[in-house]
């Protein structure tokens, strides 16, 4: 029996590159979470076809347990109670979006609670936390419209900074730079905008920032973080954002790599 | 040596055994920095009865938090108590970080010269950095790109620094603190003083928005509010002002083939902008020296910003901005005397005890100073027998080399919840649940390092909120993001 391939992630872009491999080798597929779907959600309607056709190919699963370390070779997996080292020709890494940092965005200014990520929003307002009254989403991540909407019905005023926002009561365009303001908890947003007639500022009070810039592919396995990564295929296309349309697109991106590998075994 | 168990000591709680009232002690230090709880860790060793009162809802919240992580060899000329007190420090850290289990590599820093005329200077700073009694060599140019191959080929000269070492400023903060409370050592959060005033017997009544404490001794580790410490102790009028430092988080996925400290060529004025390593993996690019007059402003600004990215990058020219993943800025307590531990002259028993910027690597040895000039005014302070000085081993599975016997002796260490920076369940239990512990997301990130990453905690928040609401007893919402505020509004 040959190596492995191992894919990280079980999305829709991993479950797309596993079931695309699976027919020619043993694959295995690693998620920090105990459930398939990821940011399509465990509940998705096309997961239990996929699981099966997944069960149907012999594709090995090890739910909950997080990735840690990859040297070209083998894969260093732990989960509650296990830690394995896992050997492999080929890591896909499919481990998904996160929003831009504040540090990317160039958000500068006081440090003040209140600033978080969409990600963590998305948790947070799912288990009803009460966040804010009024809130600046900034950017234009397909985390900005969810968030805005729960935020609205929950009852806080949404102010969107980017180009398209029907979801907010207000919105303003990007700025040329921004920074937040507030010593214990965020009080304001300012921004400066470089208009022909001189620089303009315009300072916006909140209680809440939430990041959520386009998305950015996550990386956290040591030695699989670089483009240039030793046998890593990294599978975390910005655009499509569909379950069908990210699942065929890694299924493309897994059946070329078995192609050139094939091809290079032959020889 | 004893170690330290969860039961505390039976100095623990009986506050003082020499006082009749209970909140009376022998000392009590102002300020939970890296010195006040260097300071209490020391006392508490000891059979003197010390409380610590720290303002903020944790300790290591001013520069002990937002400094760049150097335990220096050197940091000024020859003959002052501060260069005394770094070079009494710097052979301790291997033993004082294994028994506080606290993150620390003797890497040495490497001090890069970019002409001519930096090179002429480099020379200067050898000689006293020699006169210091402290290991100093030139290196040729072949010599430093060897030293540090990640160093800029404009490089005309260097200087090699063997002792200088990289460590945790907040893990050794908390780890001080912890010690001080596991012997004992009452320690007070948000305890802000407000008030002090001498008492007929010559003791302190020292009035803080929750309560009340007497002693004998104060010890002024209260950093940049120092002056205002003192002043109400009836003390001298010192006068301090916060300098801020900003600095920029480079991703470890750069910043760990980093082998050395990059420091730039001290100028006349300023120590520059460096390149240092991060017990973490990653690196720190700063600091800025910036004087100014509000302690609470701790802002970042876009241009200080990218200039930190520029002047880091002339030193190790591979750095980019889109590597940089934080920005944060802190304020260092400046002051006319830029190192002070000595009797206030007016009051004899305030004890000052403040640095410029090398509070950490001069810790050590300035708490043993701190206890001999206690000791020497009359404090007793006898050994005590059953003090703990080993704190249980903190290990961690982003650089474990066998996190297969971690995950066997505790399940826990096997979940991770900070994926970028591999910290696991076990980690931040142990966090929330220390002498001392986290009470905010912020304070498991001083203490372990989760968030530190390059996703900025956007995958784990939300579950080490949830994780830190269920030990603080506060709810997802209300329980504090940072020392001040909280997630929700």
């Amino acid at each position: 029996m040959s190596t492995p391939v191992i894919v990280v992630g079980a999305g829709p872009s991993g479950l797309g590159c596993a079931l695309a491999l699976a027919s020619a080798l043993p694959v295995v597929v690693v998620e920090r979470i105990p459930v398939l779907g990821g940011t399509a959600g465990w509940d998705h309607p096309s997961l239990r076809a996929c699981a099966e056709r997944a069960a149907d190919l012999g594709v090995t699963f090890r739910l909950g347990e997080s990735a840690l370390r990859w040297d070209g070779r083998s894969l260093l997996i732990t989960g509650p109670g296990t830690c394995a080292t896992l050997n492999a020709e080929h890591l896909f890494y499919a481990g998904g979006l996160r929003p831009a940092t504040a540090a990317a965005l160039k958000l500068t200014g006081d440090r003040p609670a209140g600033i978080l990520p969409a990600t963590v929003v998305e948790h947070l307002l799912q288990a009803g936390v009460p966040l804010w009254r009024t809130v600046v989403v900034i950017g234009e991540g397909h985390w900005a419209g969810t968030i805005a909407r729960k935020a609205r019905r929950l009852g806080s005023r949404v102010i969107a900074i980017g180009r398209h926002a029907p979801w907010a009561d207000e919105r303003h365009d990007r700025p040329a730079a921004w920074s937040a303001a507030g010593r214990d908890r965020v009080t304001a947003i300012r921004l400066v905008y470089d208009d022909p007639s001189g620089q303009r500022q315009l300072e916006l009070a909140c209680d809440g920032i939430v990041l959520a810039e386009q998305p950015v592919p996550n990386r956290n396995i040591d030695g699989a973080v670089l483009t240039g990564a030793q046998d890593v295929t990294y599978v975390q296309p910005l655009t499509p954002t569909g379950f069908q349309a990210r699942f065929d697109d890694a299924q493309r991106v897994a059946s070329a790599w078995l192609e050139t590998h094939r091809k290079v075994d032959a020889r | 040596m004893r170690r330290f168990e969860r039961t505390q000591s039976s100095k623990g709680t009986s506050m003082s055994r020499h006082s009749p009232e209970p909140d009376d002690f022998d000392v009590v230090v102002i300020g939970g920095g890296v010195l006040g709880t260097a300071v209490a860790a020391r006392l508490s060793g000891t059979t003197a009865s010390t409380c610590l009162l720290e303002a903020e809802s944790d300790v290591a919240e001013g520069a002990s938090k937002g400094n760049a992580g150097v335990a220096v060899s050197y940091y000024g000329p020859p003959g002052t108590l501060e260069t005394q007190l770094i070079t009494a420090s710097t052979p301790r850290w291997e033993e004082i970080t294994g028994r506080l289990s606290v993150p620390y590599r003797r890497i040495g820093a490497i001090m890069v010269a970019l002409d001519e005329e930096q090179a002429g200077r480099l020379e200067h700073t050898r000689d006293e950095i020699l006169a210091c009694g402290v290991r100093a060599e030139m290196l040729t140019v072949a010599q430093a790109l060897r030293d540090e191959p990640l160093i800029t080929r404009r490089c005309v000269a260097a200087l090699s620094m063997p002792d200088e070492g990289v460590i945790d400023p907040m893990a050794l903060t908390v780890a001080y603190a912890n010690l001080a409370a596991a012997n004992g050592v009452s320690v007070r959060l948000g305890w802000r003083v407000t008030e002090i005033a001498t008492l007929d017997d010559g003791r302190h009544r020292i009035v803080a928005g929750k309560g009340v404490v007497t002693a004998r001794f104060i010890v002024n580790a209260a950093g940049v509010a120092a002056g205002r410490i003192s002043r109400l102790a009836g003390g001298e009028d010192l006068d301090y002002w916060p300098r801020k430092g900003q600095y920029a988080v480079l991703d470890r996925a750069f910043a760990q083939a980093l082998k050395r400290i990059v420091f730039s060529t001290h100028s006349t004025t300023t120590k520059g902008i460096n390149v240092v390593p991060t017990t973490h993996g990653s690196a720190l690019l700063g600091p800025t020296a910036e004087d100014h007059q509000d302690p609470g402003d701790k802002s970042t600004d876009l241009e200080t910003a990218e200039r930190l990215v520029a002047s880091a990058s002339t030193l190790v020219p591979g750095i980019t901005e889109d590597m940089i993943i934080k920005f944060f800025a802190a304020n260092r307590p400046a002051s006319d005397e830029s190192h002070r531990l000595r009797f206030d002259r007016n009051v004899s028993t305030l004890l000052h005890c403040t640095n410029r910027s090398a509070g950490v690597s001069l810790s050590p040895a300035a708490a043993d100073h701190a206890l001999e000039l206690l000791t020497a005014a009359g404090l007793r302070a006898g050994p005590a027998p059953e003090a703990v000085h080993v704190l249980p081993p903190a290990p961690r599975m982003r650089n474990c080399p066998d996190p297969g016997a971690l995950v066997a002796r505790d399940p826990q260490y096997g979940q991770i919840v900070c994926a970028c920076e591999h910290v696991s369940a076990a980690e931040i239990n142990r966090a929330l649940a220390q002498p001392v512990p986290a009470t905010s997301i912020d304070g498991v990130r001083k203490r372990t390092g989760a968030t530190y990453g390059r996703c900025q905690g956007s995958l784990c928040s939300a579950g080490i909120s949830f994780m830190t609401a269920l030990h603080t007893g506060t709810g997802p919402a209300t329980v504090k993001q940072t020392a001040r505020g909280t997630v929700g509004a």
